[in-house]
């Protein structure tokens, strides 16, 4: 589990798009840096992120060692109707965290 | 003034940059392979309404803001259902895929990549109806990522 930050808008108009940002706190170790000591850092990456709006997906990412440290990802929605937006991080070793945020459609 | 300490430090800290190996940096024929690893082969690219957004000129290849955006209803019979962006010079061709789905609004989406070197962006778009979209975007890195052996931003 890594700390995630979160963006949904509390409400939104039936039909808007609405802007969310997903970011979540990870080094994103790509495997080519050294440590102080001069030792190889191993690849340490996010390999997935999906967020689902109302169980549907919204964007599924596959993530590659090209992605900077904290990733962060700004897209949108279209609200339909009142619902949960969920995100899902899955890292190397299939280790998932998971955020989730309430989104009223007026 | 130039001590003896503090040469000898200075040339401690060259050896260390000199016995580490900078990673093999990618090649154009590099990135066509992992867009044929990804997309295939058998079709050809067309222009489209893809649209990359990124600085011109970046003062770190650490993390450079990006915006793939694609002008097209997501509604239209040729809609973009899947993207990916491609790097010509980083170590991995590869840098991300994103596949949009029913409750998207547009085919759009921001992040910060990672860039070795003054290079081309390219971006491949799929549509729903089979076609393949290519935009590319040069940017200008001031600092290589991977130059930057221990920062991480």
């Amino acid at each position: 589990m890594f700390n995630t930050r979160i963006r949904v808008p509390e409400t939104a108009a039936a039909g808007e798009a609405v802007e969310i940002r997903a970011m979540i706190m990870h080094p994103m170790d790509n495997g080519f840096t050294y440590s102080t000591q001069g030792t190889l850092i191993p690849v340490n990456i996010i390999t997935d992120f999906t967020c689902r709006y109302l169980g549907e997906v919204v964007v599924q990412v596959r993530l590659e060692p090209g992605i900077s440290a904290n990733p962060i990802f700004t897209f949108s929605l279209r609200a339909t109707e009142s619902g949960p937006v969920e995100f899902e991080w899955i890292d190397q070793n299939g280790d998932v965290t998971t955020a989730s945020a309430d989104l009223t459609v007026t | 003034m130039i001590d003896r300490r503090r040469l000898l430090a200075g040339a401690g800290g060259l050896a260390a940059i000199a016995v580490v190996p900078l990673p093999a940096a990618a090649t154009p024929a590099d990135a066509a392979a992992a867009i044929t690893e990804a997309f295939g082969d058998d079709r050809p690219f067309t222009d489209g309404p893809i649209i990359i957004e990124a600085p011109a000129l970046a003062e770190t290849g650490n993390s450079v803001p990006i915006t793939v955006r694609a002008e097209r209803a997501m509604d239209a019979p040729d809609r973009i259902t899947r993207m990916a962006l491609f790097s010509e010079n980083n170590p991995r061709a590869a840098l991300f895929a994103v596949s949009f789905g029913p409750a998207a609004a547009e085919a759009a989406i921001a992040t910060n990549i990672r860039l070795n070197g003054t290079q081309q962006i390219i971006c491949v778009a799929e549509t729903a109806d089979g076609t393949l979209i290519r935009a590319i975007h040069e940017i200008r890195v001031v600092v290589s990522a991977c130059t930057t052996l221990e920062a991480q931003f």
